[in-house]
């Protein structure tokens, strides 16, 4: 309207004349966005990895920012649905990020980078695993290994360490990027180690459905071990129809299913399971501990896998961004460059994929305990 | 001094000074007075909003509450029923809350889940659910402390696998735990909303978003977060009211807690449109100001074009009156002091014409006068011309006249000295002829004396005789040639004016004698007393026509009709270089009205009977022109007068010593 151009030119020729006045105005920020899940079955993952951002965010801001601009984080939830995430990805490059961190799950992975692809601004996923975005020289990142290391990892784990040989696998067909993946890699690498995978069944976490039946069906094989690659929620309500009629079957759940939340709604159902884990928890190394202590203080609750890798995507941004000033450049820095992890150093190597250590934990008393690190995993 | 300024100029910054000054009032009121106003106005309003949402949802969140907690009293206190029974139950508490719980389940003291209450759509669950241990879950573990209600934060539900705000009601061993359907926070939230870009967010305890009326999410909410810019402040109650920033548009915001909950309601709005009645408000008044402003300007402009015009026309007029154009086309102005000023203009331009018509008159009348007196001036040059011919040649005659009297004077001294020489040789003249006419007839009678014989005594005497009558001759013929030369001297002396230096006594001796033959015959005495010593350089004729004028003076006017008299001429030096020379009678005087005059020419008191009238004014001009000196008059009727006649040893050289008569 005439009456909000003219107080708009008025506001216009004000600021000019204080910033002309000043010398010099507060610079713009430097703008990182963050994609994730922030409602729905993966809000879990998908707070806890904005809440690590945050945090990284916040620490940088309060020593000084990124070459005196502020970091402002700006957070769109996909809500793990395939057009609400496409719209978050418009609307961050909308407001000229330098760089997104997220998505959190594969299969918003396979939606995002199409759209940022064009961008040619980098994406930093903390938490994608999916060999699908495996080796491609693109403006893809990831701080953590692939699903093939941590399938693998377990399997070695399952039938080396535990000697299972008959495996009955479930999974969620929500999220097939990861878990089909998974399942995958884990039935080659049982398979490699002398086990077998004796039923594979799905089921649909969104469905609002009984899961017994599937359960009934994996369990009819009589295997001497189940994987269950789902979200936390699903792992606790399989382990809970399972520990109703079998008590010593070992029940193993992937990545996915990491978080605190498992202990949380599992409890007596879920003692016993065997996860897999990006990191380890009782890490005692001050780094650690200061993310820790700070992580708690200021979101009331223990840091996940989540909050770590996500974390480290930010740092990684971060500093990427310091260096290098713009997001266009930072893919020349990132690539074939070793960052200080929380827990370890994290080495990019040229196609944007990194490795990190599997921490094979069992849950004893509620809590995650670590069974055994998984280093050096090989590519096969 | 400033250059002058058009009175359109003048007019126009004045209005435009009077406007800024007049903006800067009204928009500092504005700023300090008007805006502030309205922003506190809408940050009220803003809050008091959040506090009406608050409360909507606390009535909200009341009912699923109240219903949950008359469910556990009817469980508790109607026994422990069987599972199946008891999820029946909580199927109908869903069924009649449908708006409200996504799910009810009772726990048992361990943490058990006994029985599941569920929508129709999500029955099948129920198998999967009940058993479930949820003796780690953070809500049970807080609500399983002491009965009674307890509101959680955002937590992920085991049913829904979304994340939703739990209520639980401990009541004796049995935990009701209802999950609530984020959609009904939303229908809470809902309806006061979208417009003007309201946005409703509730968090809970850790800052999570329970529900939100737009989709974006935000981070998490906390006090000091990096996204608070300002804390405005906090009221009593836990309601702060601040500026915050989202996703790069300022907002402001006003949080307050959920009571019982501990939960937050954050109403925000972008800045610009709440405050957009103020901005509007401040535009208005901006566009007002700006508007009258200009609208002010231009009238002034305008006015000041008017005014400009009438004194044009004025200026005009008055230029025309200048040039003699008197008719002044006056259209009556709307401003009766122009009306005024026009009119006083038109009087005066009348006035002025009146009375250059006066002028134009009298310029006439005055112009034949001088044409006339042209005339006349002529005429009277003419005449004064001729008479001044006239009085030329008369005083061209005077002056003949003059000159012929000076001469005649000259030569009438002439003729005196002429007389009084052969006066003086007459005696020893005679003298001498008498001696020598006796020498003769001595001789004869000697001759005749020889022829009848000589006798020695007759020879004797003869020789005797002849010897005194000798000496007699020979005295008078000496004195006789002494008086020539002394005449010769006195002669050349007048008639030469010539300078040489000489003795002051000898040279009045010389003078005085001459004049004696004339006085001889009268009966009045003149005394000589001149200092023999004193010698001058001067003009001796000058001098002896000045003793001559004066004595000769002396004689005819002071002693006439008088049988005795006596003149003293006196002189002496004065002091080294001034010589003092006087001549005093002691006649009848000269009375003291004609003292004045006694000096100028042609006055004589002897008018008619022979004086020139210029006797002693050739004195005055011989003392003052030759000799360079002064001569006074010191005079007292019946005793008598004294000229003074005081004059330098050295006679000062002029141009006019030559002249004839000075």
């Amino acid at each position: 309207m005439v009456a909000d151009a003219l107080r708009h030119f008025a506001g216009w020729i004000l600021t000019l004349a204080i910033v002309g006045l000043t010398g010099c105005g507060e610079p713009e920020p430097v703008r990182i966005g963050f994609l994730g899940s922030l409602t729905g079955r993966a809000s879990d993952l998908g707070i806890a990895g904005r809440n690590g951002a945050l945090l990284a965010v916040e620490q940088a801001n309060a020593a000084g920012g990124i070459a005196g601009r502020r970091v402002e984080l700006i957070v769109r939830d996909d809500a793990q649905k395939i057009g609400l995430a496409q719209r978050g990805v418009a609307e961050l490059l909308a407001t000229g990020v330098e760089v997104i961190i997220g998505p959190m799950t594969s299969a918003m992975a396979e939606v995002v980078l199409p759209l940022t692809k064009s961008a040619g601004i980098p994406v930093i996923a903390p938490s994608v695993t999916s060999t699908a975005f495996l080796g491609l020289d693109d403006q893809f990142f990831r701080v953590t290994a692939t699903t093939r290391e941590y399938a693998s990892a377990s399997a070695r784990y399952l039938a080396g360490e535990l000697r299972r040989r008959k495996a009955s696998v479930i999974y969620d067909r929500s999220n097939d990027t990861f878990s089909a993946d998974w399942v995958r890699h884990f039935s080659a690498a049982f398979g490699r180690a002398g086990g077998e995978v004796v039923r594979v069944e799905t089921f649909e976490s969104a469905a609002d459905m009984s899961v017994q039946d599937t359960v009934d069906r994996a369990l009819a094989p009589r295997p001497d071990s189940l994987v269950v690659v789902s979200a936390a929620v699903d792992l606790a309500r399989i382990a809970q129809l399972v520990r109703r009629t079998d008590s010593a079957l070992v029940i193993m759940g992937s990545t996915w299913a990491a978080t605190e939340e498992l202990v949380a709604i599992g409890g007596r159902a879920v003692e016993g399971v065997l996860v897999p884990q990006m990191f380890d928890r009782e890490d005692a190394s001050p780094r650690y501990q200061s993310f820790r202590s700070a992580y708690v203080e200021r979101f009331g609750e223990q840091p996940g896998y989540g909050a770590v890798v996500a974390y480290d995507a930010a740092r990684v941004a971060l500093e990427a961004l310091a260096q290098t000033g713009s997001g266009r450049k930072a893919r020349n820095y990132l690539i074939d460059h070793t960052f200080a992890g929380l827990q370890q150093p994290l080495h990019i190597d040229p196609w944007g994929d990194t490795q990190r250590d599997v921490y094979m934990t069992r849950i004893r008393d509620g809590r995650f305990s670590l069974e055994a690190k998984l280093s050096g995993p090989q590519r096969e | 001094m400033m250059q002058p300024l058009r009175l359109a100029r003048l007019l126009f910054f004045r209005s435009v000074v009077v406007a800024a000054v007049t903006f800067a009032f009204v928009f500092a009121l504005m700023k300090l007075w008007l805006l502030p106003q309205i922003d506190h106005d809408t940050e009220l309003r803003q809050h008091q909003l959040a506090h009406a949402i608050a409360h909507q949802i606390e009535a909200q969140l009341d009912r699923p509450r109240i219903a949950l907690e008359g469910m556990a009293q009817t469980l508790v206190e109607g026994g422990m029923r069987p599972s199946g029974r008891m999820s029946l139950m909580l199927d109908r508490l869903i069924e009649e809350h449908g708006d409200s719980f996504a799910a009810v389940y009772a726990i048992g003291d361990d943490g058990t889940v006994i029985a599941v209450g569920l929508p129709a759509s999500r029955r099948s669950l129920r198998n999967d659910l009940l058993g479930m241990d949820l003796s780690k879950h953070p809500v049970f573990t807080a609500a399983s402390h002491e009965t009674g209600v307890y509101w959680s934060d955002a937590r992920l539900s085991p049913v829904s696998a979304d994340v939703a705000a739990i209520v639980a009601v401990r009541q004796g061993a049995l935990t009701l735990v209802g999950e609530l359907i984020p959609l009904a926070l939303g229908t809470a939230l809902s309806g006061n909303e979208e417009e003007d870009g309201l946005r409703t967010i509730l968090f809970d305890r850790r800052g999570t978003v329970i529900g939100d009326t737009a989709s974006t999410a935000l981070q998490p909410f906390s006090e000091g977060g990096s996204q608070m810019e300002v804390a405005a402040h906090e009221d009593d109650d836990g309601s702060t009211f601040e500026r915050l920033r989202i996703d790069g548009v300022d907002m402001i915001g006003s949080a307050v807690p959920v009571s019982q909950l501990g939960w937050r309601v954050l109403v925000v709005r972008p800045q610009a449109q709440a405050f957009r009645p103020s901005r509007t408000a401040e535009l208005i008044v901006l566009v007002g100001l700006a508007t009258s402003i200009i609208v002010g300007l231009i009238g002034a402009a305008m006015q000041a074009g008017y005014f400009a015009r009438l004194f044009r026309e004025l200026s005009i007029f008055a230029v025309g009156v200048e040039q003699g154009r008197y008719e002044l086309s006056w259209r009556k102005s709307k401003v009766k002091e122009f009306n005024r000023l026009a009119a006083a203009f038109e009087r005066m331009s009348r006035a002025i014409r009146e009375r250059e018509a006066a002028v134009e008159a009298s310029r006439a009348a005055l112009q034949e006068l001088n044409q006339t007196l042209e005339a006349r001036v002529i005429e009277r040059t003419e005449a004064l011309h001729r008479s001044n011919e006239e009085l030329s040649s008369a005083l061209e005659n005077l002056r003949r006249t003059q000159e012929d009297l000076v001469n005649s004077e000259k030569m009438a001294a002439l003729g005196a000295l002429v007389a009084g020489v052969s006066h003086e040789l007459g005696t020893p003249l005679g003298n001498s002829l008498i001696a020598a006419n006796t020498v003769r007839d001595q001789t004869r009678a000697l001759r005749e004396e020889l022829q009848s014989g000589l006798r020695r005594s007759s020879l004797e005497r003869y020789l005797e005789d002849t010897e005194a009558a000798n000496a007699i001759i020979e005295r008078n013929l000496e004195r006789a040639a002494a008086l020539v030369a002394s005449f010769k001297q006195v002669a050349v002396d007048q008639s030469s004016s010539q300078r040489r230096e000489f003795n002051f006594g000898e040279v009045v001796d010389e003078i005085v004698m001459t004049l004696r033959p004339s006085l001889k015959r009268l009966p009045y005495r003149l005394v000589v007393d001149v200092d023999r010593n004193v010698r001058l350089d001067s003009y001796p004729g000058a001098l002896g026509q000045i003793l001559t004028n004066l004595i000769n003076n002396a004689v005819l006017h002071g002693f006439e009709g008088r049988n005795s008299g006596e003149i003293r001429v006196t002189g002496q030096l004065e002091d080294p270089d001034w010589v003092l020379l006087e001549v005093a009678d002691d006649g009848r005087g000269i009375p003291l009205e004609l003292q004045r005059r006694i000096f100028e020419p042609f006055f004589t008191s002897r008018l008619g009977k022979g004086g020139s009238g210029l006797g002693l004014h050739i004195v005055h001009s011989l003392v003052a022109n030759v000799l360079g000196g002064a001569v006074s008059v010191d005079s007292q009727p019946e005793v008598g007068t004294t000229m003074r006649v005081r004059m330098p040893r050295v006679a000062p050289v002029t141009a006019s010593a030559a002249g004839p008569v000075a």
